[in-house]
């Protein structure tokens, strides 16, 4: 027996009316139309493209394991995660946050969980059709059933009153109750509570909860489940949300703990987003590291939003890019439009089309005269007193990032200047991104002010804002220099304070942006006494380092803020 | 006519607690179950507790909650129809069932029944046994194994067992992570 047209049709149309809704969603397609890249590769019984709004069946899968017959359900299955369950991706990216803090070290269960939440849905009137997918597929296994399989069909069986093991072999079976002691009542008792918590993220974490026995160790891949990946992962934007938290999921967390259902110790956790970014093991796609400092570059984004007293502006936007730069290989992933075929066809000849040329384009960056704002030069301390800003968040890249937008938001432009043993001096940046991403690096080493640097810079520009972000070391730079640690004893290389003067004395203004305690607040009003004393210097002084961020916004305001 | 779950819950909706039931009002309700099908209402020594133990104290008042959210259930739903009808055909001795009733639903709380609609399923199934009632289109093979599967008593002592054996797994995972996290330092350490 094979799926026609007029059963599709039909069961399409069944599904439609379970759900209950008027939605516009063309008809689904079968599997073997879609690319291999569409589906990832391995071979799923169904999934839904959000993107595309497209349901896609693999009808050969359904008919080989049994379960022709389930095509409404299966629809409905998949119409389900459209419609309701996660009805958003920014929950779908909130929970996999949660649950690298409930259930550290495994990929991603939310699948599993928006399964549980459409199948008991979709159960109410086509359990049955359900039943035969899960039985049809665990018949076709060709590996022994995973512990969180049998575990999930148990699940079933319980809230669908089926007999005990009707979803699985009799060997799984006996594996499992040697292996885990009172598993059936585990199940059960999980089917009689999971579906009574009103609240997603309480369900979340109770699911987080029971499910965390049945998982293979850390590192390990979950095993073959029907319907697993059917959902697509979230993106950027959706992660950058979550990674910052919200009260519901707190609520949920301190009711979960009350019901004893969290041992010690994962209800407390800091809602720094960035550790929380590095629990999350399953960022999606391949290319982890780019998508990851992506992902940080949005959390100080969204921090300097947060932190802005007033915004200037909104970004300014980015002007379309042109200009061709060089080429490089295209590699599969990369956007079809970046190949350039004529480069392709002059270097490649006839292997144009297996290894094509890709080149990238640049915006034109704009004159001089075109920028209103005042040009404003960042020196960022890195040094190792502050944590990497991809672990945490480190309060000196906030305020830079911080003072660099508004710069740049009020047509300004920005020059970071990063510094530890060693310093790194950027181009003048334009836009917000790339400012950003520049004030992300981070060397973690000693604190040696770059002195030369800044009277380099201030002898070809005078007119810049200078802005130092740094601590007390700041204080031990001015007051010893370099140490030169050839000679015996050691000398410093120079002084640094005339270096100093002579920066200030060639800036628009010069303000350095100290987070200094009590006693240093005093070495420093006598040590930078004669910077204090000239007319463009000021002296911003925090008593702890977590007032940066707000001391360097109310710098921009009184810069920018009007 | 066989109670029906669904248009039982449906009721149920429609007819939120808005208040506790006081205990004679609630034990009014029961007995009340019991005249309007000709039958003596069980005597109050049946629902009582005896003792002044704290132990005691506390079961008292959780079975009163208990029977409070039973006397709601009756007085709200179609459940009194079908306990009535029940009750006319033919009628368990309450001073067998009751307690047996009492028993079985020990470990529900008023907020359980109120919440889960397994409690409360399990519940009204406790309370149609106590009666003689039946659940629509179901045999009572059917409604006697699906009271099993709905033991939320046995399901508990059983649950125990997987509650301790979580404890230990939940110790193995987090050293088998605390470890995993300690090689990928020490990779990290040697690649700086």
């Amino acid at each position: 027996m094979s799926i026609d047209a007029a059963q599709i049709a039909l069961a399409w149309r069944e599904a439609l009316r379970l759900w209950d809704a008027e939605v516009t969603l063309s008809a689904p397609e079968p599997l073997e139309t879609q690319g291999r890249a569409d589906w990832g590769g391995s071979e799923p019984l169904a999934y839904i493209d959000l993107v595309r709004r497209q349901v896609v069946v693999n009808y050969p899968q359904l008919e080989k394991i049994g379960a022709a017959s389930s095509l409404t359900a299966v629809y409905a299955h998949e119409l389900g995660h459209h419609l309701h369950f996660p009805h958003t991706l920014g929950l779908a990216a909130a929970l996999e946050v949660l649950q690298s803090q409930l259930v550290p070290g495994s990929t991603p269960l939310t699948n599993l969980f928006f399964d549980l939440q459409v199948n008991e849905a979709v159960g109410r009137t086509r359990a049955e059709e359900l039943c035969a997918v899960y039985r049809g597929f665990a018949c076709a296994l060709d590996a022994p059933m995973s512990p969180l399989f049998a575990y999930y069909l148990a699940i079933y069986e319980e809230l669908w009153g089926r007999p005990a093991g009707e979803l699985m072999n009799a060997e799984t079976v006996t594996l499992m109750n040697e292996k885990f002691d009172g598993w059936r009542a585990d199940a059960r008792m999980f089917a009689q509570t999971f579906y009574a918590l009103t609240d997603t993220y309480l369900q979340f974490v109770y699911f987080c909860s029971r499910v965390v026995r049945y998982l293979p160790d850390p590192g390990q891949e979950l095993g073959k489940l029907p319907f697993a990946g059917d959902v697509p992962r979230p993106d950027l934007d959706d992660y950058a949300g979550a990674l910052e938290g919200n009260g519901a999921i707190d609520r949920a967390l301190e009711e979960a703990a009350g019901r004893g259902w969290l041992r010690g110790g994962e209800a407390q956790d800091g809602n720094d987003p960035l550790q929380k970014l590095n629990r999350l093991s399953g960022i999606p796609g391949s290319a982890v590291l780019p998508f990851r400092s992506a992902l940080v570059s949005r959390i100080y984004a969204r921090l300097v939003e947060r932190n802005l007293v007033k915004l200037p502006a909104t970004a300014r936007e980015a002007p379309d890019p042109f200009l061709p730069t060089t080429t490089a290989e295209w590699e599969p992933g990369d956007p079809l439009r970046s190949i350039d075929w004529t480069q392709s066809v002059l270097a490649r000849g006839p292997l144009a089309s297996v290894a094509p040329l890709r080149r990238e384009l640049e915006p034109e960056p704009p004159s001089a005269e075109d920028l209103e704002g005042v040009a404003v030069e960042i020196y960022l301390d890195t040094s190792g007193s502050m944590p990497a800003p991809d672990t945490a968040v480190n309060v000196m890249t906030l305020a830079a990032q911080i003072l660099s937008a508004s710069a740049l938001r009020s047509g300004g432009r920005v020059k970071g200047i990063v510094y530890s043993s060693d310093f790194e001096e950027s181009e003048w940046m334009l836009s917000e991104e790339s400012a950003r991403e520049y004030l992300l690096r981070y060397s973690g080493g000693g604190t040696e002010f770059p002195f030369a640097s800044l009277v380099e810079n201030a002898q070809n520009r005078a007119d810049v804002l200078r802005v130092v972000i740094s601590d007390a070391d700041f204080l031990a730079n001015v007051e010893h220099g370099p140490i030169d640690y050839s000679h015996r004893p050691h000398k410093p290389l120079y002084e640094p304070l005339p270096l100093l003067l002579e920066g200030i004395s060639r800036s628009r203004l010069f303000v350095a942006l100290l987070s200094l305690g009590d006693r240093d607040a005093s070495r420093a009003n006598k040590l930078l006494a004669p910077a204090l004393r000239l007319p463009n210097f000021r002296l911003e002084r925090v008593s702890n380092p977590g007032q940066l961020p707000q001391a360097a916004a109310r710098l921009a305001h009184a810069f920018w803020g009007k | 006519m066989a109670l029906s779950l669904r248009q039982f819950e449906t009721e149920l909706a429609a007819a939120p607690l808005a208040s506790p039931y006081s205990w004679p009002l609630t034990l009014a309700v029961i007995c009340d179950v019991y005249r309007l099908a000709g039958r003596a209402p069980p005597p109050a020594s049946l629902f009582e507790l005896p003792g002044d133990t704290k132990e005691f104290q506390q079961q008292r008042s959780r079975r009163a909650d208990q029977l409070g959210v039973l006397a709601h259930l009756l007085a709200s739903t179609s459940l009194r129809d079908e306990s009535v009808r029940a009750l006319q055909c033919a009628a368990p001795d309450p001073a067998q069932a009751l307690p047996a009733f009492f028993a079985a639903v020990e470990p529900l709380t008023a907020e359980m029944i109120r919440a889960n609609a397994f409690r409360r399923e399990e519940l009204v199934r406790r309370w149609l046994e106590v009666v003689g009632g039946m659940v629509d289109g179901e045999t009572p093979a059917q409604s006697q194994a699906r009271l099993q599967q709905l033991d939320y008593r046995s399901t508990l002592s059983e649950y125990g067992r997987a509650e301790k054996a979580r404890e230990a797994e939940a110790e193995r995972r987090a050293k088998l992570l605390r470890e995993a996290q300690e090689r990928e330092t020490a990779a990290r350490g040697w690649r700086e």
